[in-house]
């Protein structure tokens, strides 16, 4: 089955600053896949590629056969939802759903006024009196009333409350992963997300510079407690030190067969194995953790 | 593209809605404080007119510019890049939006003002700027949308805008008073179209290139930019290259002397030289047919007359020319200079031997004895015209009281050998002769001979018809139509005598376009050659529909064993067969300055015994009787 999104070798410079560097990335239908990086690695300028927003120094993108032009009518065919959702102070919620249904011909009114409800969201409230939550929801809404195949989610959670996040992570992305659309991620609590990846993509370098899929982080990050007398070994890669104090050692292993070559170490004979948690496992794959 | 329009206008509505009620507002409060002595309606117009000159400009700039600055704000791009529409559409809108609120107060302007201009005339400056007006709107509007844009800033938009619009409509405006003022020194419709279309186009080009820049960080950004503000830049290069090429070709203009007051031919009898001036430097120069030419004022800055840079203004000279044995003399004054009088050649040169106050009228008059008459409020006093560097010797003529005595002074002086007739009743009477002429229309003034070939004839009109009066005491009916000599009956170079009727009429002719119809004032001479030969009726229908002269002002140059030349709306020279006017040829002139377009220049042209002289916009020209061309000054 052809992928809904194809990126291939894409570059993007800012000036001299080299932001992508060859990128190339794919999703297929249904998939859910996060993009994992630390601040300033280009993921929110990946994402301006894809919208069209950004026009790529060279590459290709090709989103359900389109490809960028400065039309903007690929942004017909996506949901999107920013890092920092804006919309005109003086319109009200009603009228930015009016206003914006213009724009979509498959855009669902109903549909946009149910989702209003359900997050408790009024539609006469001016959208320059909402507090950033209302103007979250009001974002999320205005990215899939019109039922779009495909959604990019730049940092969908980032600054909201806890109530509102879980609103929108228990709520609509499930929903929407689901009901088979094609997501894009991108969250720094990649963690929370953890639940609906199909795969995590590690942006480091202007690349992908690894492609996990979500079985993988669940089933096969570990983490390693043991006691050791006279300092940490030499290991592998996909072995990360998670701090410990004295003679205890804790460790981050990826990899069932890293896992397995530090056991073959005598030392680790007694060592005390565990799951490794998402959201340990995602600062790992971020190198938060010091390598071995 | 409408939902954009209306989300613009929703933007804007507020400063809008306050422009158009200040507009509004102004009707009650311009009654209110209207003068008693002042109308109602008075007082509206002239508040609607300081909208129109002031108001409406400054409410473009102020949309315009903060429309630009809010579409390149962060904000307003968060909001609605997202859409799916290109960043074109969402500049477009903006800009549109702008433009079509700056409409509407003009419109509303205009409708308070009845749809009609509150002035009873428009001075042709005042035309210029009123055609111009509606251009300058929208350039000022959507220059001051794309300069805010590019500098993220209403304010200096504005204000760069402002200053770009100005340099740019001033050359423009110049440009079109020049051209109906003087003539069409370039193509300046052109030229101004260009203008226009690179005020418009260029600010929406660089919006283009910007917004690539600016919104999608579009690669080669540096030379986006520059391309950017050398769209911006181009309509004010393109306005001040035009406005420096006007300069360059005015310098370049050249045309005849219009003459003095009374003499028949205009004073500037043909002869082997033309006296021609360049209005827009002040210079006065006599060229030969060989290109020999002498500069007799050089105008510019040595004299009173300033050459002006920005609109560059002609300043007529006019002058007289009277050849006599041993050389020539010419008098001549630019408008609002002393006279200057010269006599000399262009082999010995000219030689400047008095100069007269402007506010006298001067003439030069031939005869026997060649001399100068002046008035002034002091009377009228006279002058010989001696060779040498003689003082003129300045005589009172207490005889003369008026104009008409003076005209008839100068006209016994002139007639000289030519012979002088006069009238008692309706017979014509010269030395021993007389001619009874039936109905003759005599005047007060004597009638001036003409020379044949059988000796000194007289033209009498008649209320039948015009009367030639034959040295063998005949009086016969030339034709039947009102010929006077000096009014409307003229003298070629080399002594024939001619004069034209015209016939008018509408033609209509199907061609590749379609019909057309257009007026036909076609000239039908009656000539009277040196030799005696009457040539009646004469039409060159032909020459002129190949020539495409409709206006009826061709004149005859020169008629020569059975050949006539005609100067065909100094457009063409056209040598026509008398016997078969189909025969011809015609030879293309160069284009001329202000043909057409000043009442004191009937011509460009002067016939020598050679050819002709062109005083042409772009210097003097001879073609010779075989349409041969030169270029002399």
């Amino acid at each position: 089955m052809n992928n809904i999104l194809e990126v291939k070798d894409l570059r993007k410079a800012f000036g001299r600053h080299e932001v992508l560097k060859g990128l190339s990335l794919s999703c297929a239908p249904g998939e859910v896949v996060g993009i994992l990086g630390r601040n300033g690695t280009g993921k929110t300028t990946l994402f301006n590629v894809m919208l069209d927003l950004v026009a790529a120094d060279c590459g290709g993108v090709e989103i359900m056969g389109l490809s960028p032009d400065g039309s903007g009518k690929l942004r017909g065919l996506i949901g999107y939802v920013p890092e920092k959702p804006a919309f005109h102070p003086f319109m009200s919620v009603r009228e930015v759903l009016e206003f914006r249904a213009k724009f979509f011909p498959l855009w669902n009114m109903g549909k946009a006024e149910e989702l209003c409800k359900k997050l408790e969201l009024d539609l006469s409230a001016k959208t320059g009196r909402l507090s950033k939550g209302g103007i979250a929801k009001l974002a999320w809404i205005a990215a899939v009333a019109h039922n779009p195949a495909l959604l990019l989610l730049d940092e969908p959670t980032s600054g909201l409350d806890y109530l509102v996040r879980d609103h929108i992570l228990s709520g609509l992305i499930s929903e929407l992963a689901e009901g088979g659309k094609s997501i894009i991620v991108s969250n720094h609590r990649m963690g929370e997300m953890g639940g609906i990846l199909d795969r995590v993509c590690l942006l480091k370098d202007g690349v992908i510079k690894a492609d996990y899929t979500a079985d993988f982080v669940k089933t096969e990050a570990f983490r390693v407690s043991a006691r050791l007398e006279g300092g940490l070994p030499e290991a592998g890669p996909g072995v990360s030190s998670l701090g410990g104090s004295g003679p205890l050692a804790e460790l981050a292993v990826l990899g069932r067969a890293n896992l397995e070559r530090l056991k073959a170490d005598p030392r680790f004979s007694e060592a005390e194995i565990s799951p490794l948690e998402l959201d340990a496992a995602f600062k790992v794959m971020l190198g938060e953790r010091e390598a071995l | 593209m409408i939902n954009l329009i209306k989300l613009n206008f929703r933007k804007s509505r507020l400063s809008f809605a306050v422009l158009l009620l200040a507009v509004l507002a102004s009707v009650p409060l311009s009654l209110a404080l209207k003068a008693n002595a002042m109308a109602a309606a008075e007082a509206i117009n002239l508040a609607m007119v300081y909208w129109a000159l002031v108001g409406i400009p400054l409410s473009a700039l102020a949309l315009s510019a903060i429309a630009g600055a809010d579409a390149a704000s962060g904000d307003t791009r968060s909001v609605e890049q997202p859409l799916p529409v290109s960043q074109g559409w969402l500049l477009s809108a903006s800009a549109g939006v702008a433009l079509l609120e700056v409409g509407a107060l003009v419109l509303a302007v205009y409708a308070v003002m009845g749809f009609t201009l509150p002035f009873e005339t428009l001075n042709f400056a005042q035309k210029h700027a009123y055609r111009l007006y509606v251009f300058s709107a929208a350039f000022l509007t959507i220059y001051g949308f794309a300069v805010s844009y590019a500098f993220r800033n209403a304010v200096a938009g504005a204000a760069l805008a402002a200053a770009a619009v100005l340099t740019v409509v001033y050359p423009v405006l110049m440009m079109s008073v020049l051209q109906s003022i003087t003539f069409e020194l370039i193509s300046l419709t052109g030229l101004k179209l260009a203008v226009a279309g690179l005020a418009l186009a260029g600010a929406a080009g660089a919006l283009k290139l910007l917004s690539g820049v600016y919104a999608r960080h579009e690669k080669n950004a540096a030379v986006k930019i520059t391309a950017a503000a050398l769209l911006l830049a181009s309509p004010v290069l393109a306005s001040l290259a035009g406005l420096s090429l006007v300069n360059h070709r005015a310098r370049q203009v050249t045309g005849p002397v219009p003459a003095y007051r009374f003499s028949p031919s205009g004073g500037m009898e043909g002869g082997e030289f033309m006296l021609v001036q360049k209005p827009f430097t002040g210079e006065v120069l006599v060229a030969d047919t060989d290109g020999n030419n002498a500069v007799l004022d050089r105008g510019g800055d040595a004299g009173r007359i300033k050459f002006g840079y920005l609109l560059p203004s002609p300043t007529f000279t006019r002058a007289q020319v009277l050849r006599v044995s041993g050389g020539t003399w010419i008098i001549f004054s630019k408008y609002g200079n002393d006279h200057k009088l010269f006599s000399g050649s262009l082999k010995e040169g000219f030689v400047q031997r008095a100069e007269m106050n402007s506010r006298w009228d001067c003439e030069l008059v031939g005869g026997e004895k060649p001399g100068i008459v002046v008035s002034h409020s002091g009377g009228y006093f006279y002058a010989l015209l001696q060779e040498g560097k003689k003082e003129l010797k300045w005589e009172k003529l207490p005889a003369l009281k008026t104009p008409e005595e003076l005209r008839a002074f100068v006209v016994r002086k002139e007639a000289g050998a030519a012979g002088l007739a006069r009238f008692e009743g309706k017979t014509l009477v010269y030395k021993n002769k007389s001619w009874p002429v039936p109905g003759a229309l005599g005047t007060k003034f004597p009638a001036e001979g003409l020379k044949l070939a059988d000796g000194l004839n007289f033209i009498v009109p008649a209320k039948t018809g015009t009367y030639l009066c034959r040295p063998d005491g005949k009086a016969k009916m030339l034709w039947p139509h009102y010929f006077r000599l000096g009014q409307n009956f003229y003298v070629t170079t080399e002594g024939t005598a001619w004069g034209t009727t015209i016939s008018h009429s509408r033609i209509t002719e199907t061609g590749l376009t379609g019909r057309r119809s257009y007026d036909f004032d076609e000239p039908i001479f009656y000539i009277l050659t040196r030799k005696g030969t009457e040539l009646s009726g004469v039409q060159i229908r032909s020459a002129l529909k190949k020539a495409g002269a409709t206006d009826g002002t061709t004149s005859l140059l020169r008629a020569e064993g059975g050949t006539l030349w005609f100067n065909i709306e100094d457009r063409y020279l056209a040598r026509v067969n008398a016997a078969n006017t189909n025969e011809f040829a015609l030879w293309k002139l160069p284009a001329s300055a202000w043909r057409g377009k000043h009442a004191l220049f009937s011509t460009n042209v002067s016939a020598s015994s050679r050819g002709i002289f062109m005083a042409a916009v772009d210097g003097i020209y001879f073609m010779d009787w075989k349409g041969k061309l030169k270029k002399l000054v």
